[in-house]
Order: structure tokens, then C-alpha cells, then sequence
């Protein structure tokens, strides 16, 4: 954790609300880009935000400041992310792994679409699953590690998940599995 | 193309995609900002108004637990009088400007004869042979946090005056120095003595300890004394949440 974070975490436990602002300066831009990420939907990333800084404020007291912030705060941020989304029922609307692969090899081989607009579809069209993994590694930098800790998974899943997720955009970019 | 350069190009697609959601950042405050820290638009003078009327609520109270506790009757009236005092209710508290809602649980305590609302969210009551002692709920195991309590004794035997000496005394003792000795309204109709430390003695000034004692004469030879422990940095913070619990005192009878 920086010592920014902790020493805003230490007043907003006494109960400094300026500090609580002061964190969510610090932290909100990168939610709200991950929960948009997730979701594709700003209303509802708006909505899961608040959530997650409402939720935060209220469990504060339980975190323990001499582990790293993010890690936390992210977890609170997919559990409601997944929560909001089992409640949208826009589950049912994410699309088969494996069937976007099919469409990806489709699109790689058309050649008439800009590569930002291939690369904005295959991310969109992934499931939440690999959507994620994908976020939360290249898009907030934590390691595999943090990653399979904040959904409690085993490292080699992520691994796996990463590496399917990232040879979609390959390509869909026209590249190879060995890039 | 290289891996580090995939790397750099999908956190280059994702930053540019989701671009246009950091202008909802505003908003997003907003609605967090009213959910957590409600405002509430009452005028101070509402205050005054409201501590005249729970002190004649209170006087009252006190008459009546004289009056009807000798008897059947009176003990059947004395524990209506105590339903009076509902368990949980809502309290303002202003922090540095902005004002909270606070849910706060009543505490009663016979023995000592006084019940205090707790804002049970950041204190615990802890009930000790002689006095009930007020402390943050969250431990703080692996940092070095300054104390934090409020204590509440009640005194039988002794005079208002030697009192005084008592707290006068044990300020001194801790080595710390007396700034402000007075009669109070708020947060109660007491006298008041603080100690504060000397903050050159401390690595972090904002550690400085400040002992604040209310001395509470009920006028029935009851003396109530309530000790309150905090440090610089947490003044605005657990010294207005302290007082805010001190505000909701009341001295109940037995006899």
C-alpha cells in the first residue's frame, strides 16, 4: 500500500470524511474504467462504483492497513460488479469463449476493419471471465498473484485465462499464437 | 510483434475505450457523498432549543423517579419513565464542517445511575467495577495509536471542591498543562478542565495527549465525573464523536 493510501485509511477510520474524498480522488478513475470494462454499460459502472466507495467507507474498520489497499478495494469493486451484473441478468448475455474465437478468426481474415475496431469488439464480445483477467492485468497492473487471490482462484487458471484472453486479440490483429 | 509491445498496446486500448466513463467521476461523488454524509438542513440555534427541552425532559424525569420510587407504584412508573428512553435513535454529529447521521444504542447503567446513547459503529462500553469506560471498537494491533476513551464515574463522597483538586492534580501528574478550566453549556451544563500536553515532547506532534474532564454536580450530593482521553490529530475526529455522546447524558435515580 502507499503511504498515501495508509495515512488517509488511518483518518478516515477516526472518522475524516475530507480523507475519504481524498481517496476517492485517488482511486475512482481506474474503477470506474474497470467497471466499465466489465460491465460496457457507464450507468451501471457509475452505480457499481458508488457501491464499492459506500461499501469501502462502511467496512473500513475491518481493513487491516498493514496489507496493500488495492487488492481490497478491487475485490469489493468485481464482487459488486458481479452482483450488479447477476442482478441486470446481463449474464446470460455474455458470449461463449468458444464461440467468439470463431468469430475472431472471421474478422482477422476480412482486413476491412481498422485494428482499434477489432481489438474494441473482441474485448467487448469476451466473457466476463476473461473481460476481467484481461482488466485487471493490463488495464490496473496487478500481478497474476493478486489477480488469482482477489477471485480466489488458483494461479493457473488466471495464467490460462490470460493466455486465451490475450491470443484472441492476437488474432484478431492478425498475428500468431506464437507472438 | 514483441510481447511487451501486445502488453503496452491492449492497456493503450483499454485506457483509450473507457476514456469517456472518468467524466461520470462528478456525479459518481454525488451520489456517494449523499448516501454516506447526508446533509441536513437544520439552523444551529435549534441546538440551544433542543438541550433546553431535554433538560426539562430530564429535570422531570428526575422528579418523578423521586416521587414514585418509593412505593409499587412508583417502581411500575419508574420503568415506564426508563421506556422513555428509546434504544436506538439518530443523532447529528458535525465533523469539520459536515454534518453526519449518526444510529446511536442507548447504555444504562443503574448502578452508576445515568444512561448515554453510544454510537455503537466506532465504540464499545466497556463496564468496569466503579465506572463504565467508552473505547474505539476497531483495535489497532500493529500501529501505535495514541489513547482513546471516555470514562464515566459517579462520586458520593467527596465535595465538588476536592474534586477539582483530584483532576487538577492528576492533569498536572501526566505532565500535562491546564489550558481551560469553566463553566459549559455544551456538551453538558458542567465544569470543564483540559490538559494538554506539550507537543515538543512528542516525534509527532499530532500524538499530543489532551485529558478533558467534565465534573457534572446533579445538586443531590451526586457527583459525575467523566473523562475524556484523546490527542491532537484526533480533536475534529473522535473529540467532537466524544462530546456528541456526551450531549445524549442523562442522570437517572434509583433512590
Amino acid at each position: 500500500m502507499t503511504s498515501q493510501d495508509k495515512k488517509l485509511i488511518k483518518k478516515i477510520k477516526k472518522g475524516n470524511q475530507r480523507a475519504f474524498k481524498q481517496l476517492y480522488e485517488i482511486h475512482s478513475n481506474y474503477a470506474l474504467r474497470t467497471a466499465y470494462a466489465i460491465t460496457r454499460n457507464q450507468s451501471d459502472a457509475s452505480d457499481i462504483v458508488q457501491e464499492t466507495f459506500i461499501r469501502v467507507y462502511r467496512n473500513i474498520d475491518s481493513f487491516d492497513v498493514s496489507k496493500p489497499f488495492k487488492p481490497w478495494f478491487y475485490q469489493i469493486l468485481i464482487n459488486e460488479s458481479k452482483r450488479y451484473l447477476k442482478k441486470m441478468s446481463q449474464v446470460e448475455m455474455n458470449v461463449e469463449f468458444e464461440h467468439v474465437l470463431d468469430y475472431l478468426f472471421y474478422f482477422s481474415n476480412e482486413g476491412d476493419m481498422s485494428i482499434r475496431e477489432d481489438i474494441e469488439w473482441g474485448i467487448e464480445q469476451l466473457d466476463e471471465i476473461h473481460r476481467l483477467v484481461i482488466t485487471l492485468k493490463y488495464l490496473n497492473g496487478f500481478s497474476v498473484k493478486e489477480i488469482a487471490e482477489m477471485l480466489e482462484v488458483n494461479v493457473n487458471t488466471i495464467k490460462s485465462r490470460l493466455f486465451k484472453g490475450r491470443k484472441q486479440l492476437k488474432l484478431i490483429l492478425g498475428g500468431t499464437n506464437n507472438e | 510483434m514483441s510481447k511487451p509491445e501486445w502488453n503496452k498496446k491492449i492497456k493503450n486500448h483499454l485506457i483509450d475505450q473507457t476514456e469517456s466513463i472518468t467524466e461520470l467521476k462528478e456525479s459518481t461523488w454525488q451520489n456517494i457523498d449523499k448516501e454516506l454524509f447526508p446533509t441536513v438542513k437544520k439552523k444551529k440555534r435549534r441546538r440551544r432549543t433542543k438541550q433546553v427541552i431535554v433538560s426539562i425532559a430530564g429535570a422531570a424525569m428526575i422528579m418523578l423517579f423521586i416521587m414514585f420510587s418509593s412505593n409499587e407504584q412508583g417502581l411500575a412508573m419508574m420503568q415506564s419513565i426508563r421506556e422513555i428512553f428509546v434504544e436506538e435513535k439518530k443523532q447529528i454529529v458535525e465533523l469539520e464542517g459536515n454534518k453526519e447521521v449518526r444510529d446511536v444504542h442507548l447504555n444504562k447503567n443503574y448502578q452508576l445511575e445515568y444512561v448515554l446513547y453510544v454510537d455503537e459503529s466506532y465504540y464499545k462500553v466497556i463496564e468496569q467495577e466503579n465506572s463504565d469506560l467508552i473505547l474505539p471498537k476497531m483495535e489497532f494491533e500493529d500501529i501505535d495509536v495514541p489513547e482513546i476513551s471516555m470514562e464515566i464515574m459517579q462520586h458520593t463522597d467527596i465535595s465538588k471542591d476536592e474534586l477539582i483538586d483530584e483532576v487538577i492534580t492528576e492533569i498536572t501528574d501526566s505532565g500535562l498543562t491546564i489550558n481551560q478550566e469553566e463553566e459549559v453549556m455544551y456538551p453538558l451544563e458542567s465544569l470543564v478542565i483540559k490538559g494538554v500536553g506539550n507537543t515538543e515532547e512528542y516525534a509527532n506532534p499530532g500524538d499530543t495527549p489532551i485529558h478533558r474532564y467534565y465534573i457534572k454536580d446533579t445538586g443531590s450530593g451526586q457527583l459525575f465525573l467523566i473523562k475524556q482521553v484523546y490527542f491532537l490529530t484526533a480533536a475534529e475526529g473522535h473529540g467532537v464523536r466524544l462530546n456528541s455522546m456526551l450531549e445524549t447524558f442523562e442522570v437517572i435515580s434509583n433512590n
